[in-house]
């Protein structure tokens, strides 16, 4: 999916309208919800038989500095690979995420934006963020808030500074000023439907959004 | 969630329709064609094919297009 993804944006992005015609404007959309992924396969029987294995190997997990949890990914990690996961998690930690670090395809990259808000202010105590540093360098965050997930990849960040702030790149290679201001604004970069009347999706969640 | 959790768990139909209704109600209304039997036959097989690989549809991706 990665691969037709790539092929897409550099069409879209090169391709001029033929005279007289106008450009389809091309689009991305995420399907999935990490969220419901990870309800689910914490249930899952194989799973919770591949977590105990893990688990039962006392493989530790190591962390680095920065103004949330920044998990550092291990070679054991590589092994939830194929549950379509960068880590593992407990599924029987009832206080864990609410969604796991998704191998997602085509995840937005985001990059650190000196002036943009920071992220820990932006989120407050109404969602968290959790970083992974993989193992090829790259960062991956995770932002939940009002029961969603969203993730989004940093790449060449050695250390993500206290009062970090990114901005997401669009799709075609675009950057969307201010697009952290709110997580609306990650539901819109990635494509998921937007809370409609300041709420969010599905059944449950009854705090407004507009933060 | 709670039907996958109750296959997870070895549970028999009654046993997963008592942790959705509650014992008593179950009791009270769990015969050979009751609606609550019949429901809980339903969510069985599509919990077993959640588990069964179903989960990967809801991983997020993201899908180019036009």
């Amino acid at each position: 999916m990665t691969g037709g993804n790539d092929t897409g944006r550099a069409a879209g992005a090169d391709a001029r309208p033929a005279p007289g015609r106008r450009q389809r404007e091309p689009s991305e959309t995420e399907t999935g919800d990490g969220v419901l992924a990870w309800m689910v396969l914490r249930q899952v029987g194989e799973y919770r038989e591949a977590w105990d294995r893990h688990a039962a190997a006392g493989v530790s997990v190591a962390t680095e500095p920065g103004p949330f949890r920044i998990r550092i990914q291990t070679k054991a990690d590589l092994e939830a690979e194929r549950f379509e996961m960068f880590a593992w998690e407990d599924p029987r930690k009832a206080d864990g995420p609410a969604s796991a670090f998704w191998r997602q395809r085509g995840m937005p990259e985001g990059v650190l934006e000196l002036g943009a808000e920071p992220l820990v202010g932006l989120v407050g105590d109404r969602g968290s963020v959790e970083g992974l540093r993989l193992l090829d360098g790259d960062l991956v965050l995770k932002i939940e808030y009002g029961g969603a997930a969203v993730q989004v990849r940093l790449r060449n960040v050695a250390r993500f500074p206290g009062d970090g702030g990114i901005s997401v790149k669009h799709g075609f290679g675009l950057r969307i000023p201010l697009s952290v201001r709110r997580l609306l604004d990650f539901w819109s970069v990635a494509g998921r439907p937007a809370p409609r009347n300041g709420r969010g999706r599905g059944a449950g969640f009854g705090r407004s959004t507009g933060w | 969630m709670t039907v996958l959790a109750g296959l997870g768990a070895g549970k028999k139909p009654r046993g997963i329709a008592e942790d959705i209704w509650g014992e008593e109600d179950v009791a009270a209304v769990w015969y050979s064609d009751s609606w609550m039997r019949s429901q809980v036959r339903r969510w069985i097989p599509k919990a077993r094919a959640l588990a069964d690989g179903g989960w990967r549809e809801f991983v997020p991706r993201i899908l180019a297009g036009e």
